[in-house]
This record gives structure tokens, C-alpha cells and sequence, in this order.
């Protein structure tokens, strides 16, 4: 309705001009769009009014209208309403809306209201369209990201135990979010999370409230999980059936080939490090695929069809 | 009109106003183009909005210049909305996450990793390696197949299905290819189902493209792994142990009791091998409670596979 959106347009001019905190009396006294309302009316609209500014990224604050804090009123902080100037290029800005218009997660063009908030972008030839589950609609996601941005400090229940960390990153890898950061009660050390993992998750304490390590990156993220760490690698050597033989080929690009057998079966001799990991991709093939040797892991692999581990 | 309209008209304007303060007198085709206007007539409509708002007093110095004049956006005595409004944490870490998650594929390029970085640096001024989005390494065929989506081909594609490993030959017209849970995924009509289907792009053995052009239905934009089930779906009732709780979340189970230790699941498919192939790799992390079909599924999957083993021992 544009009678709601012109009252916030005049209640945001209003309090972008104003030299001190504007008390509710005046408010309502003076904004175009808050007369003639009972108390309760007023309190209420203004109340919904102040959510809607703060989903924009606008929040109002309560601040004493003088040193003796006797009479209070709202104010829009500066810092509230001075955007981050990335100093985008305006190539660098195009480049940006085409990424934008690519990655779609639903039928939401995620970063939309952000780059039109930095300005929009001219429209060129869009590119090929990618559809990317990232997750970015979760309420947890944007608790963290929070949480991330202000430096406050994130508690969540993970494996049933509370934790209490400072968050320093986040990384989106293999379908899934990780977080990591210090965990304070523990030993301090810096650990890694899988988000959807992490229940009631609350941000808690005040902004600012630890520094990261400056050289700190993603990278460091998911270096202390298992299967990311360089573990010895094994070789495998695995024959595939003929009709999954192109399968086996471009699924291990790393492996070298021992050639095809007169029935036109493929052995391919593939490197691995994690043999679970390593079952699970030959198990897809049903039995198409039978690995050869090492011994230890046909072993491995028997064991889980017939069920015994 | 709805809330969530009106929050979406607000923010336009907001991000609107600033950037015509900052480049006056733009031409009317810009500033819809950059802010996403659908016709003159919203543009208008919202500069009308703005002519009637200002500060108190609400005489005419103290609304709000806006209009249109020769083809150009005229904007004036506003000099309070001149800062661009700030990012709210959801909208920086989507725009961040689109950018980075483009710049992982090969469509990738330095002006869009440079853009990322800036963006990275104004988000996170102490750390801008706080964040990463990597999208999984695209599989042969995924630029092709983004190709035929955008100019709508009808593509017939040689396929190693996922519940079989049948190899067939099929027509499909393809709507949309994306990604999810660290695996690529093509959604199309599939002309020999005569339905909608997944297709795993890994599994896709060869393709190419046909002459003829198909029309893409209008909401051809679900980027999920959906499974409905059909009405003579088969069930199954599994025991999940630990280490395989995960299938919940995975597949289409409904859970019928969580014990700790063991949680007992419905599973829902149109062919019993789905459970059957599942069955196989949790080993004896997990077991078939009840479901006659996939138990002979189950025996017979698991004697194929063995009697490899036995050729080969």
C-alpha cells in the first residue's frame, strides 16, 4: 500500500534530519501518517513501522534526548545507515548482477536486493543459468552469518554438548555450510562445525567482542576434518563391466589404466585414501564393478554386502 | 498488496533515490534497467510516491522533487536519503555467496573474482578470507547442457540410471542443471517417461543435441531432488543404526520410532532396488525390518555383487 510506504519515507526523512533523538510525541505529533490515532494505535503502527526499516537494514535506536537522560527518543546511528562502499567498478558491478542472475536457489535470485542497493548493474547477455542448492534461505545460516559479520560470540548444542565459540569463517563445500571458530569453554582451540549439524543456535554477548586472527582463512575451515587431510594414499585396482567402463574413466581421471580386456571390461588402477568413501563410489555400480586388490579392501567390501560390518 | 510487496517497493526506491542523487538527471531506460523497473509506469508511479513525501511542514520545499522530463528522472531537495542504505547480513551473504560460488565454475572470470574480493574486504574489513562458497567440480556435459537449457534443444542423451545401472537412450528437453548436496543434477522432461526427471550428469554417458526446440513450461525453476510417490509406491520399514541416521535426512523416510541407539524409518520408492542398493552400501549399519519385495531385492543384489567377488578370488 503506498500509504504505508510513504509514511516511512517521511518518518526516515524525518529522522535522517533531525539533530537529536526525536521523542515518540513528537513523532507522532509531526510525521505525516501518524494523526489521529489512539495511543495504542500509535505505539502499535510505530512499532510495526521499526521492523520494517530494520528488514531493510535500517535499525532505530533509543537514545536519551540529553545528558540527564530524562527524556528519550529514537535516532537512526549513523553507522546504522552508512553503507559498506565496496568501490565496485562498473564492469566489476556487471560482472556481479550476471553471477547474481546465474545462481538461482528456488526461484529467489539470491544477492538481488544487495547489488540493487549498491547501485543495480546495466543488463548484458546473461550467462548460463546455474541452479545451486546453497541453503540461503535458513534462519541458522543468517544467525551465523550475523554472528560472523559482528564478531559476537554463537552457542549451539553440537553431538548434545553446549558449545560457546567466536566465530572466525565460514565455508560452503560439498553441498554443505561449516563454520569454524574458537571454542572459549573447550581448550581454545580453533574447531570446525557442519551447520546443519548445530542446533538451537543463538548469538549472544555484544558486538566486537573478540578479534580474528588476521591471517585466518576458509582454508584453515576444513583442514581439521578427517577426510580432508593428505592421508596415505593407496592404489586400487578395480575392473568395470563394459557398459560402465566410460563411467569408471571419467569418475577417476587420476587413475591409470591397465587397459581392456578382450570382453572389453576396464582395470583401472585407481589412487584412494579413505577406503569407506572409496566402497561407496564402486558400490554404486552394483556388479559392475569388483575391486581386484588390495586384498584388505576386498575384504572391506565383502564384509559390507554381506551386511557383517 | 502484500508485506512482503510493499518491503520489496521500499527497498527499491531507497536504492533507487541515492543513485540518481549521485548521477542526476540519469536517462528513464537506466534507471529501469539497474533497478529492475518492469515498465515505465512503476518508475513513475514510485517518483509520484516520493513527490508527495519530504519533512514536516510538507510544504513545497520540503517534499521531495520527482519526476519524469524529458525521458529523464529529475530528483531533487532530498539531500538526506544521498547514502546508499546498508546491507543487511542476509543480503551481503547472498550476494557474496552468488559471486564466489560463479567464480568456483568455469564460468568464472578475473573482473567477478576481483569484484569478490572488494565485496569480501568491505564485509569483512579484519578477515576477508572469513568466507568461501565452492560449488562441486562440474562433471563433463554440465556446459553443454546449461547450453540447451538457456536455447531450449531438445538434447538425447545415452544414460546409466540410478536405480538400475540400465544404460538407455532418451530424448529429454532439459529445464534446468544445478547442484546440490555436492553432486550435479540435470531437471528435465524426460519424452520416454513422459514426466519430469532427475538426472545425475556424472551418469550421463553421452549426449547431443537434436534440431528441434521444445517450449519451457513457465515455472521451470526447482532446483530440488523431489521424490513424490506414486500410488503404487512399495514400503519398507528399515532399522537405521548411528552411522546411518543420515539417510533420514537424505531420503523420503518417515520415522516411525528413535530409539537412540536405532531409529526406525518408513521408506517410501517406485522400485525396490532404490532400498536394496542403499541396504548394501550401510552394511551393518543398518537393516530391513519388513518389506518382502526388497528383502528378494536385497538377496539377489547381494549374490550378483559376491559372485564377482568369488570369479575374481
Amino acid at each position: 500500500m503506498s500509504a504505508v510506504i510513504e509514511r516511512l519515507i517521511n518518518l526516515l526523512a524525518y529522522l535522517l534530519n533531525a539533530r537529536r533523538p526525536a521523542t515518540a510525541a513528537a513523532i507522532r505529533n509531526t510525521v505525516a501518517g501518524y494523526g489521529n490515532l489512539s495511543d495504542q494505535a500509535f505505539h502499535r503502527k510505530f512499532e510495526r513501522d521499526k521492523k520494517s526499516l530494520r528488514n531493510l537494514g535500517i535499525s532505530i535506536e533509543k537514545r536519551a534526548t540529553d545528558a540527564w537522560e530524562v527524556e528519550w527518543g529514537y535516532v537512526i546511528p549513523d553507522e546504522n545507515y552508512r553503507s559498506i562502499d565496496p568501490g565496485f567498478t562498473e564492469e566489476e558491478r556487471t560482472a556481479l548482477a550476471l553471477a547474481v542472475h546465474m545462481v538461482r536457489t528456488g526461484g529467489w535470485l539470491a544477492g538481488s536486493d544487495a547489488l540493487l542497493k549498491l547501485g543495480g548493474a546495466r543488463l548484458v547477455e546473461p550467462g548460463r543459468p546455474i541452479g545451486a542448492d546453497l541453503g540461503l534461505e535458513s534462519d541458522q545460516l543468517d544467525l551465523l552469518f550475523q554472528a560472523l559479520l559482528e564478531r559476537r560470540r554463537l552457542r549451539f548444542l553440537y553431538n548434545n554438548r553446549l558449545r560457546s565459540i567466536e566465530p572466525y569463517g565460514i565455508r560452503h563445500r560439498r553441498g554443505h555450510w561449516y563454520f569454524a571458530g574458537r571454542d572459549a569453554g573447550d581448550t581454545g582451540s580453533v574447531r570446525t562445525y557442519r551447520l546443519d549439524r548445530a542446533a538451537k543456535l543463538r548469538v549472544e554477548g555484544p558486538a566486537g567482542a573478540f578479534e580474528r586472527p588476521r591471517d585466518f582463512s576458509v582454508r584453515d575451515i576444513l583442514a581439521s576434518l578427517p577426510w580432508e587431510q593428505a592421508a596415505e594414499q593407496r592404489i586400487a585396482r578395480v575392473k568395470f563391466d563394459t557398459e560402465v567402463a566410460w563411467w569408471a574413466e571419467s569418475r577417476f581421471p587420476e587413475s591409470a589404466g591397465a587397459g581392456r580386456s578382450t570382453d572389453g571390461s576396464l582395470v583401472l588402477d585407481i589412487p584412494y585414501s579413505d577406503p569407506k568413501s572409496f566402497i561407496d563410489i564402486i558400490l554404486e555400480m552394483d556388479a559392475a564393478a569388483t575391486i581386484l586388490e588390495p586384498p584388505d579392501l576386498r575384504q572391506s567390501l565383502i564384509r559390507r554386502v554381506k551386511g557383517d560390518a | 498488496m502484500t508485506a512482503a510487496s510493499t518491503q520489496r517497493r521500499l527497498a527499491r526506491i531507497l536504492a533507487m533515490v541515492p543513485w540518481v542523487l549521485a548521477n542526476p538527471y540519469p536517462m528513464v531506460s537506466e534507471v529501469m534497467e539497474r533497478f529492475s523497473y518492469p515498465a515505465e509506469k512503476d518508475l513513475a508511479k514510485d517518483l509520484s510516491l516520493l513527490f508527495v513525501c519530504g519533512v514536516p511542514g510538507y510544504g513545497p520545499g520540503d517534499l521531495i522533487m520527482a519526476f519524469i522530463s524529458d525521458d529523464m528522472v529529475v530528483l531533487d531537495t532530498a539531500d538526506y536519503f544521498s547514502r546508499p542504505l546498508r546491507l543487511t547480513p542476509p543480503e551481503a551473504l547472498g550476494l557474496l555467496s552468488a559471486g564466489m560460488a560463479v567464480s568456483s565454475t568455469s564460468q568464472a572470470s578475473p573482473v567477478l573474482e576481483g569484484a569478490v574480493k572488494k565485496l569480501a574486504t568491505a564485509v569483512f574489513p579484519d578477515a576477508s578470507q572469513a568466507i568461501g562458497v565452492e560449488l562441486p567440480i562440474e562433471p563433463e556435459h554440465v556446459e553443454a547442457l546449461q547450453e540447451a537449457v538457456r536455447e531450449c534443444s531438445v538434447v538425447n542423451i545415452t544414460y546409466l540410471s540410478t536405480t538400475r545401472n540400465e544404460t538407455t537412450d532418451r530424448d529429454i528437453e532439459p529445464l534446468i542443471v544445478y547442484t546440490s548436496m555436492g553432486r550435479w543434477y540435470l531437471s528435465a522432461h524426460c519424452r520416454l517417461a513422459s514426466g519430469p526427471r532427475t538426472f545425475r550428469i556424472d551418469r550421463i554417458k553421452s549426449l547431443h543435441r537434436t534440431l528441434e526446440t521444445f517450449d519451457p513450461p513457465p515455472d521451470a525453476e526447482s532446483p530440488e531432488v523431489v521424490y513424490v510417490p506414486s500410488a503404487d509406491a512399495l514400503h519398507a520399514v528399515l532399522a537405521l543404526g548411528r552411522s546411518a541416521r543420515w539417510v533420514s535426512e537424505y531420503y523420503p523416510v518417515e520415522v516411525i520410532e528413535d530409539r537412540g541407539k536405532e531409529m526406525l524409518v518408513h521408506f517410501t520408492m517406485s522400485d525396490p532396488r532404490v532400498a536394496a542398493r542403499l541396504l548394501v552400501r550401510l552394511g551393518g549399519s543398518a537393516r530391513l525390518v519388513d518389506g518382502e519385495e526388497v528383502a528378494q531385492e536385497l538377496e539377489r543384489l547381494r549374490s550378483e555383487i559376491l559372485a564377482g567377488y568369488a570369479e575374481t578370488g
